[in-house]
């Protein structure tokens, strides 16, 4: 910390210092606020908690325990937490490069379906090809259904919110309309599909867990996603578009080449989450396959101001939140409802909170202390 | 420094998440440790508010729990998605015997049931039983479909049934056809149009789809569609035509306007379920389809209708029934 | 087989336009919100609270008509707080619309389980439907246009209202600049924040009233998540609508048409997969977007706070 730019005895001296010490440490700072936010939330919650009859300090003690306080529980947290990082990378890496997608929940399910496709129908191969094609299909079938709404942008200057948007519709009444047809299971009553051969499925590396194999994948995707964008030539350009599209022209950056592979590497990403999903968890396709992850994944990336670290902690209380509330129901009896009202109010604060932290910055970093 | 400083905190959290759970954990537990209450965990598909196929399995359990002095446990709107991760954290809380309250449950509660051969499992509303810590309940799902068809078949004055189902299931399709021909055994002129609304959960939805079967001039509708059978008795009550409703009775939300309902009793399951594990003489490794025989399915009373239904209509059902029951009539097909 | 296929066209047209409605209340909220430049991702949730809300009043209170005031205050609130989060807060308004979602659905089953614990049947007091004298003689349209309630008529009435504001008035045209381009507007003295709160304020009210239709004149019950999804079409239905209240209808219709087409075509025993008919207006919605059905084109100041220079 630095003493030199302070002017002692006056007035402002505290609020400098102050403000010092915020531009040092803003990473913990926004952390603090944000969890400030979630307290704040978690206590209008044991409000409702207690009126509905039911101790609150009970009630989140199945919270934490559910989550984090077992072995089973530890391993769903960090099982829940794997489509969800999948799905904020997408959403991130897109932002990053100026193209706004909300089409992850679609293209999670359109990558399932490619994984589906190679994992339960082509057989006899060994496991470490089968998992690799698996997996790329899952990459290649979600880029291309990204592709729909980037191809869209580019040609016809066509808005891809919007478009991303109306093809998650259309992805999911296609994979109700597939499961009730021609990839139904033939073998079942009901409509689901064949699931995929053992030979394309992700092993448990965390035994008695539901723990998977997806979750290292995961982890080497931020990794990797992170490093392309900060660290290659490539990522210089992608962040350029999306920062100042003129300046990029200027530059001469091929402005469609890096868009296209903005939307390659999101709509991948949300398929490669499908895909590990359906190799590591699920392994059919059911209508429902994705419980809102890629909406989910829209308020991670957000909540982690599009940061590795903030994203892996916002996804971590996403997942928490799934994992720790059906733990809230089944141990304190805390009825589904509330626990809906706490998840609302937790995004909201948090995102409101999140006020606190731009204007810290803008002040801090732009010297108006 | 930034990025480590955010991830020593995070450190320290979790941390103290960790430390600090086991030891609000103990407490908690030793009462039921103490006194060995049986610990039954129920996972729903749906909100325990449906005014039917749940909320009667809901209220069937809390009947039980009284009865046994049971330690009960249950989970609302779990999806496909997350069944096993529910069925696995009631094993694994050392649960004695879990419950998953519907048909698409089948599959998942089979696959988990086998990594915890100690845990009892139960698929209430389910169709197989895998192994032999699985047993399956359910109706016959056609039966009570059988009777509403005779009734419908003998009360109609335009020959013109309609049955709204929630999805074309093969379930959905052998009590359509069960619908059909029963009617059409009583009256050969009759013509049963089936209609699907998609969704166990749109009102408004069953509500459109009996005001469109009615316009086709259908004046009896067999409404099987989730809580869409609300909509569609206040479509057959506002165009002055009869509904047959489905799972309970649901004579309540219109007495003028449901004749009768075809009743599965699903709370009987959840019933038959935990009378058979305290009891023991429920067989593991089973599936049991259940129906007019066991007194599962049955027409649920006329209420207000009793006067204005025919002793002859009467006689016929009781024939049909006792039919059923005799396995004069076999089950139709489900395509 | 004429009188059959004009029986038929009179049910399916009136159901999609019963089925529009709600769409259209919600989706005339979007157009609202979306003609200041805020992205009104709320809907959903507004639209189920106004629906437990009326629904409350009118079960409660013994008049639809209290319940309708109930769910006009409730939108307002709702719309108030995402206007207080993305204008004043200049917080992601897309994450607390998804958030204002999920708490609308927890909060209205709550209170309805609070309420519903007798387990009897809680039926609460429709609007009737008022044929319109004379024209609802007429054969055909009769039927399909003037035999609804009030609230269907009222729904028209603001079509007609919204669009000749946003094209005909200074308010209205001064709403347009501070969506297209606020330093403009902020420099020629319009009150920017104001204009976007007031938008607000109104978006709230008129997707809460798109709920409050389905319970004050459609269904007497109010189930947990009766609006199953609506307000999400509603809002892709403001982008079918080119930002344009005529627009909007004419999209809301589309939606509602293709739902009753899918009835309908059961009904009449056709064999079409119904998920076809179903994502049929979201790709129109996706061309409309793409020029290929006219070129649609945003508010250029969409989405982006508005901090003062």
């Amino acid at each position: 910390m630095s003493e030199t730019i302070l002017s002692p005895g006056s007035q402002t001296s505290i609020k400098a210092r102050f403000f010092v010490f915020a531009r040092n440490n803003l990473g913990i700072i926004s952390v603090l606020i944000s969890l400030l936010a979630i307290v704040l939330a978690l206590l209008i919650g044991a409000i409702l908690i207690a009126i509905a009859g039911i101790n609150p300090w009970e009630a989140y003690s199945f919270l934490l325990k559910g989550s984090f306080g077992n072995r089973y529980g530890f391993g769903e947290t960090l099982t829940r937490f794997i489509p969800l990082l999948f799905a904020s990378l997408s959403f991130s890496i897109a932002y990053k490069s100026g193209f706004f997608n909300v089409g992850a929940e679609g293209q999670i399910y359109i990558g399932a379906i490619g994984a589906l496709l190679v994992g339960a129908y082509i057989s006899n191969l060994p496991p470490v090809l089968h998992i690799t094609l698996t997996l790329l299909a899952g990459f290649v079938f979600g880029a291309l259904w990204a592709g729909i709404a980037g191809l869209l942008k580019i040609f016809l200057g066509s808005n891809e919110l919007v478009n991303t948007m109306m093809l998650n519709y259309v992805a999911i009444f296609l994979v109700e309309y597939l499961i009730h047809g021609p990839l139904k299971d033939p073998h079942l009553f009901i409509y689901q599909s064949s699931p995929i051969l053992s030979s394309a499925r992700l092993p448990i590396i965390l035994p008695k867990t539901p723990l998977h194999a997806g979750f290292l994948i995961a982890l080497a995707s931020i990794v990797i996603v992170f490093y392309i964008l900060y660290r290659t030539p490539i990522g210089y350009q992608m962040r350029t578009v999306g920062a100042n599209l003129r300046a990029a022209k200027y530059a001469g950056i091929n402005i469609v080449g890096v868009t296209l592979v903005a939307i390659i590497t999101t709509g991948g990403l949300a398929g490669l989450g499908g895909a590990v999903e359906l190799m590591g968890a699920q392994f059919r396709m059911v209508a429902g396959f994705s419980p809102g992850y890629g909406y989910d994944g829209i308020g991670v990336a957000i909540m982690g101001r599009h940061n590795p670290v903030g994203i892996v902690l916002a996804a971590l209380l996403f997942a928490i939140i799934r994992v720790g509330t059906g733990a809230m129901q089944r141990g304190a009896g805390v009825p589904f409802p509330l626990l809906s009202v706490i998840q609302g109010l937790i995004i909201i604060f948090v995102i409101a909170s999140s006020y606190l932290i731009s204007k810290l910055s803008e002040t801090t970093i732009g010297g108006r202390a | 420094m930034q990025k480590l400083s955010i991830l020593m905190i995070f450190t320290i959290l979790f941390g103290t998440f960790t430390a600090c759970t086991p030891a609000k954990a103990v407490p908690g537990q030793t009462p039921t440790e103490a006194t060995k209450q049986i610990r039954v965990g129920v996972i729903f598909s749906t909100t325990i508010k449906d005014e039917g196929y749940a909320q009667a399995a809901y209220n069937a359990l809390m009947e039980m729990k009284e009865k046994y002095n049971l330690d009960v446990s249950f989970q609302e709107n779990v999806t496909d998605a997350a069944i096993k991760d529910v069925l696995r954290s009631y094993a694994s809380d050392g649960y004695d015997l879990i419950i998953a309250h519907q048909l698409y449950f089948t599959d998942p509660v089979n696959e988990v049931a086998a990594e915890f051969p100690d845990t009892m499992f139960a698929i209430s509303g389910g169709f197989r039983a895998d192994h032999p810590n699985v047993v399956a309940v359910d109706a016959t799902n056609w039966e009570a479909s059988y009777l509403a068809g005779t009734l419908a078949g003998l009360m109609t004055k335009t020959n013109k049934l309609a049955i709204i189902t929630a999805s074309e299931s093969p379930i959905a399709k052998r009590m359509v056809n069960s619908f059909r021909s029963a009617a059409q055994a009583q009256n050969p002129n009759v013509t049963v149009k089936h209609v699907f609304t998609g969704s166990f959960e749109d009102v408004v939805k069953g509500k459109e789809m009996a005001t469109a079967v009615i316009r086709d001039g259908a004046d009896i509708i067999f409404t099987n569609c989730g809580v869409g059978n609300f909509g569609a008795i206040e479509a057959a009550q506002e165009n002055g035509v009869y509904a047959i409703g489905s799972s309970v009775d649901l004579a309540g939300k219109a007495p003028d306007t449901v004749i009768t309902s075809a009743v599965l009793s699903p709370g009987e399951y959840i019933k038959i379920i935990i009378n058979g594990y305290m009891n023991k003489d429920l067989e593991w490794g089973k599936y049991y389809p259940m129906g007019v025989k066991a007194g599962i399915e049955s027409l649920a009373p006329f209420h207000n209708f009793e006067d204005k239904i025919p002793q002859e209509v009467k006689d016929k059902l009781e024939k049909v029934r006792q039919d059923i029951i005799d396995g004069k009539i076999t089950a139709p097909p489900n395509e | 087989m004429e009188a059959f296929l004009m029986g038929t066209a009179v049910t399916w047209l009136a159901m999609a336009i019963r089925m529009s409605i709600p769409l259209l209340y919600a989706g005339l909220g979007g157009l609202v919100s979306q003609k200041a430049g805020i992205y009104n991702f709320g809907l959903e949730g507004m639209m189920l609270c106004g629906a437990f809300f009326a629904y409350y009043g009118s079960y409660y209170l013994g008049s639809p008509w209290l319940g309708l005031i109930l769910a006009v205050i409730v939108g307002a609130l709702l719309g108030l707080l995402l206007g207080f989060t993305s204008i004043s807060l200049r917080v992601s308004q897309v994450v607390i619309g998804l958030g204002i979602g999920i708490l609308g659905l927890g909060l209205t089953s709550y209170l309805y389980r609070l309420l519903d614990q007798s387990g009897a049947a809680h039926v609460s007091t429709l609007f009737p439907i008022i044929p319109i004298p004379l024209l609802s003689g007429i054969p055909f349209f009769g039927e399909v246009f003037f035999s609804h309630n009030f609230m269907v008529y009222v729904c028209f009435g603001l079509v007609i209202l919204i669009s000749w504001f946003f094209n005909h008035t200074t308010q209205g045209l001064n709403f347009k600049a501070v969506g297209e381009n606020p330093q403009v507007a902020d420099s020629a003295g319009v009150d920017i924040i104001r204009y976007r709160y007031i938008a607000m304020l109104i978006s709230g009210i008129l997707a809460s009233l798109g709920g409050a239709f389905l319970t004050l004149t459609q269904t007497a019950l109010f189930i947990e998540n009766l609006t199953a999804g609506r307000g999400w079409i509603a809002l892709a239905a403001v982008i079918l609508g080119k930002y344009n209240a005529w627009g909007v209808l004419l999209a809301c219709f589309l939606f509602g048409a293709a739902d009753a087409a899918q009835m309908q075509i059961q009904v009449m025993s056709l064999g079409i997969p119904y998920q076809f008919l179903l994502m049929i207006p979201y790709i129109m919605a996706m061309l409309a977007m793409s020029g290929v059905v006219g070129k649609v084109r945003a508010p250029a100041a969409m989405g982006k706070p508005y901090i003062k220079q």
